[in-house]
């Protein structure tokens, strides 16, 4: 176990180097001059080159490269090209909301997709089919922005019973916390929730035509014991894969539902970096969505790892 | 080609699907002869009009036709779709054909680990990164679509290249002394073309997603272009006093990306040599 997770990690760095120079040179090719950008179009020659000094503006690129991943490594991402707060303070504020709506919007995918799935998977016949392929792509083609509005315009302005925007974080108010978060969870849980259904069905579909099914019903264990015990436990495989892929997805889609609900998480964070053109930000953000994401897989590589201990080199 | 047409009209959905994507293209590439307005023309008398004899769904915020503005608007999303996703094949089968086919420590440690590498960055994160470098427009959109869709096209094409180039036909036309390009060409691609077919559709559905996200956010199609993404959200600002202006260019979204997803689950049944 300790040795699987060791080589996957120490397989791992140089796709994280990889990333760190593909983060640099992106923001490098960016228009503009960073020090004109701090000091404003009034700033002088000497007042510009003072900046530059300090921001190490004018040493050679892999020089820059280093120091820049130097820092990352120790923590110091640097401070915002705009108002000069630490970025490491933003994303820490930001994290906490990100997580929490994500998290759900994950819970509330499987709490529907995998039912969804198993009911698909034991109604048999060409209409069952038909209907569960055409829920479980809706799901997956509904634009989440759009769910958005709509559920704002139902539950926040016509009904009342949901906040419209805003955050209140949950170590502030769990209930009202829970509250905020509901709405953009939903839209963003839509389509996690549709591709999970159609993964569980087509999954058990394969499982309940295996002989072990057939032999589990032959000895006379119970229709929904072979449901449970066989078939949905081989399609939990397939499922924590895809969850990392769809987690990887989720962080993309909540920089559009963050500017709709108004949360203060990453997804509005990367939004206003990009608007503002805050080369700092944005390089760490993009930074942390992509280190994220690998985590994510090397933590799905685990259990996918105690899930089927005969994974033992991929 | 007929064949497969003809097997996919006979699934009730697949003939949807099928349907609603003839339907998109006609409304596209007919937008000028169909639209009943100029979609950009703003008229004063109308503003955030109801639907009426003149305006079937009503007016925007400038009074300007909704409905001709839905039908100029299949096209931005329509072209950013088709462009971004033969942007992603262009780039990605090659690579993964040449790399799939010659193997070695080229494939595996550089190409691989490349697309490793890009596929950790979620679209919409790379796309706004570069939208930052180039410029929000329409252009930017679909060529940041492109690239950062590249990679699956890379690994889906040397996945299949991988298992076809031990076949005894491709090991054949090798004995014969053909030319390694000729062999990829004439041997290689035609037996990998169903699945990038398949997955060529299913990006494309999402791509359109991403492309109206984008332009939602005011990162994509500039106006005045209509586009569907913009008008959701110049819409979100009308939403008490015309809450259909952001209804229908969802709407709109919804039934072109769930027909192209249609099309593409009944081209995997129909295509797939396991059904």
């Amino acid at each position: 176990m300790a040795g699987f997770v060791l080589r996957r990690f120490l397989g791992m760095i140089p796709i994280l180097f990889l990333i760190t120079i593909g983060v640099f040179l992106v923001m490098q090719v960016l228009p503009g001059d960073p020090a004109r950008m701090i000091l404003g179009q009034e700033a002088t020659p000497e007042s510009l080159a003072a900046v530059r000094e300090r921001l190490g503006l004018n040493q050679p690129l892999h020089m820059q490269y280093l120091s820049w991943l130097g820092n990352v490594m120790t923590g110091d991402l640097g401070r915002s090209m705009v108002d000069n707060s630490p970025v490491s303070r933003a994303i820490l504020s930001a994290l906490p909301v990100t997580l929490q709506v994500t998290g759900l919007a994950l819970v509330i995918g499987l709490l529907i997709g995998v039912p969804a799935g198993v009911i698909a998977a034991t109604s048999p016949g060409r209409l069952g089919d038909g209907v569960a392929t055409f829920i479980g792509l809706t799901c997956i083609s509904l634009p989440g922005f759009w769910v958005a509005i709509l559920m704002l315009y139902v539950f926040s302005l016509w009904l009342g019973w949901l906040p419209s925007s805003g955050f209140v974080r949950f170590t502030d108010d769990p209930w009202q916390s829970f509250l905020h978060s509901l709405m953009p969870a939903i839209a963003l849980g839509l389509r996690p929730a549709g591709i999970f259904m159609r993964l569980v069905r087509s999954s058990m579909v394969e499982v309940m035509k295996s002989d072990y099914v057939r032999t589990a019903r032959a000895k006379g264990l119970a229709g929904h014991a072979v449901i449970l015990r066989h078939g949905l436990r081989t399609s939990l495989i397939p499922l924590v894969t895809i969850l990392s892929v769809e987690f990887a997805a989720l962080l993309g889609n909540v920089v559009v539902i963050d500017t709709i609900f108004g949360l203060p998480g990453f997804g509005r964070l990367i939004f206003n970096s990009v608007l503002r053109l805050d080369l700092t930000m944005m390089q760490s953000l993009v930074l942390i969505f992509a280190l994220a994401v690998i985590a994510i897989n090397l933590l799905t590589d685990i259990v996918y790892f105690i899930l089927d201990p005969r994974i033992k080199e991929r | 080609m007929n064949r497969v047409l003809r097997r996919m009209l006979r699934r009730p959905l697949g003939a949807l699907g099928l349907l609603i994507v003839t339907a998109l293209v006609v409304v596209a590439v007919f937008a000028p002869q169909i639209a009943p307005h100029d979609p950009t023309r703003p008229d004063f008398t109308a503003i955030l009009a109801g639907p009426s004899d003149v305006y079937w769904l009503g007016t925007d915020e400038l009074g300007r036709d909704i409905l001709s503005r839905l039908i100029w608007g299949a096209r931005a999303s329509l072209q950013a779709g088709l462009i971004a996703v033969l942007l992603a094949a262009g780039i990605g089968v090659p690579i993964g054909l040449v790399s799939g086919y010659f193997r070695g420590p080229l494939d595996e440690y550089v190409v691989m680990r490349l697309t490793d590498a890009m596929m950790a960055f979620p679209v919409i994160v790379l796309a706004l990164a570069m939208t930052a470098v180039l410029g929000p427009s329409l252009y930017t959109a679909m060529i940041a679509i492109g690239i950062v869709y590249s990679p699956i096209f890379i690994r889906l094409a040397r996945a299949q290249t991988l298992s076809i180039r031990e076949t005894e036909y491709v090991e054949a036309a090798r004995a014969l002394g053909n030319r390694h390009l000729g062999i990829m060409l004439k041997h290689v691609l035609p037996n990998i073309a169903s699945p990038l077919v398949i997955q060529m559709s299913v990006s494309m559905a999402t791509a359109i997603l991403v492309e109206s996200a984008l332009s939602f956010l005011g990162l994509g199609v500039q106006p005045p272009t209509p586009s569907w993404g913009s008008m959701l959200r110049i819409g979100t600002n009308y939403m008490n006093d015309a809450p259909m202006i952001s209804f229908w260019p969802g709407l709109a979204i919804f039934i072109a990306v769930l027909g192209i997803n249609l099309m593409g689950d009944a081209l995997r049944d129909v295509l797939d040599p396991r059904n």
